[in-house]
């Protein structure tokens, strides 16, 4: 055990062009999650931009079923790579409201 | 399956040698109370964070606490039966006294993946000093304890979770716990809390203070009210914007080698370094739930 004082770096997110929320997020999320996702299933409700961006890390958590959460769209198959990309940038550039 | 009988055979043999007081004693049975000598606090934890007691000598303590979703606000409501749909977080622990002055636990955290999950912990207590008439008049203890995250690491480079390097799935926290009992009536805490995390967010401290207070009041000889509260110091625009302060009313049930909690708080996470930190809730959104902790003490023999 060693006590260190790092942080998450600044990072360019790869190099990608800026993700639209409304032309990008907004419909992988409506198209995929709010299936379930527009009434609260599971605690999680994604109809607006504050909850989707107070919740990216969990939702990027089971587009990948990472850290122990469950894949999602439940019952898969999990979203293509291009799409969970893009979320992921969208979150490296700030979760921006554009 | 080799390894579940294994363990069901050790346990079948290591069983008699466990000395369960309800055995001993009828569980209703309120003659303890006259026997046991006046705490500062029954538990040692008051709601979320540790309280100025250890346990006594040769004593285990198997604890379990859980914390359900919000009661109300957007992720509340009767659609998810006021949280209980939900797990915010669920702790598994043993604890052990190994003097009536020094204690050690062992535990295990779900955690609330924001930021972390599948969490391991462990901890030292000492007893400085307890409150007794013509000696001291207060009771102090200090504590530090340190939390292990094995979660599968982001790949998210932005995201907390990445933990480049093996140390930055540590945190530590160190305490001082002040307290000071009025009778059996009163008991009042103030608990300094240094937790350091090893990585944080881009705008986060990696060390973040905090002076933690607490208040039981007993309600009747089984019955206790008990609050707490942990207020971060920083002056950090990110903390200020997105976390919020730790705050917890709960109602204490004693009972001979039992300890029954049920309280409110608006964090969701177990452990110092969880709910100092990382509290996202705000009590005025709704955003407090429904725990509750069950403790047992045993000895071996």
């Amino acid at each position: 055990m060693s006590c260190t004082k790092d942080k998450v770096e600044a990072s360019n997110c790869g190099g990608a062009e800026e993700v639209s929320f409304a032309a990008t997020i907004w419909p992988i999320i409506e198209q995929n999650c709010n299936g379930c996702h527009n009434s609260g299933a599971g605690g999680y409700t994604f109809d607006e931009y504050d909850r989707i961006e107070n919740n990216a890390s969990v939702i990027l958590d089971a587009m990948r079923a990472d850290g122990g959460i469950q894949l999602m769209p439940i019952g898969g198959p999990a979203l293509n790579d291009s799409l969970i990309n893009a979320f992921e940038v969208w979150m490296c550039q700030g979760k921006l409201n554009n | 399956m080799k390894h579940f009988y294994l363990l069901a055979l050790t346990f079948t043999f290591l069983a008699p040698g466990l000395s369960f007081s309800q055995d001993d004693f009828d569980f209703d049975d309120e003659s303890f109370l006259e026997m046991e000598e006046i705490k500062t606090f029954n538990s040692t934890r008051i709601i979320s964070g540790h309280s100025v007691e250890t346990l006594p000598e040769k004593t285990f303590e198997m604890r379990i606490e859980h914390r359900f979703g919000d009661i109300a606000g957007d992720m509340g409501g009767h659609q998810t039966l006021f949280g209980f749909d939900n797990v915010s977080d669920m702790r598994i622990a043993l604890e052990y006294g190994i003097t009536d002055k020094l204690m050690i636990g062992f535990g295990r955290c779900k955690g609330t993946s924001a930021p972390y999950s599948s969490l391991l912990d462990g901890f030292l207590k000492y007893r400085v000093m307890t409150q007794k008439e013509g000696e001291s008049p207060i009771s102090i203890s200090v504590g530090a304890g340190s939390t292990f995250t094995y979660r599968e690491a982001s790949t998210n480079m932005s995201d907390v979770a990445y933990f480049p390097k093996l140390s930055h799935r540590f945190c530590y926290y160190t305490q001082l716990n002040v307290a000071y009992r009025f009778r059996d009536i009163v008991s009042l805490s103030l608990m300094p809390t240094l937790v350091h995390r090893n990585y944080v967010g881009q705008n986060d401290v990696n060390e973040l203070f905090s002076v933690g207070a607490a208040m039981r009041l007993k309600l009747s000889k089984k019955f206790f009210l008990l609050m707490e509260y942990y207020p971060s110091i920083h002056n950090k625009e990110v903390r200020q914007e997105n976390f919020f302060n730790s705050l917890g009313v709960a109602l204490e049930w004693k009972t001979f080698g039992h300890n029954f909690t049920i309280n409110f708080t608006n964090s969701k996470g177990l452990g110092e370094t969880q709910f100092i930190p990382y509290t996202y809730e705000n009590w005025f959104l709704g955003q407090f739930r429904l725990g509750f902790c069950v403790s047992r003490q045993f000895s071996w023999s």
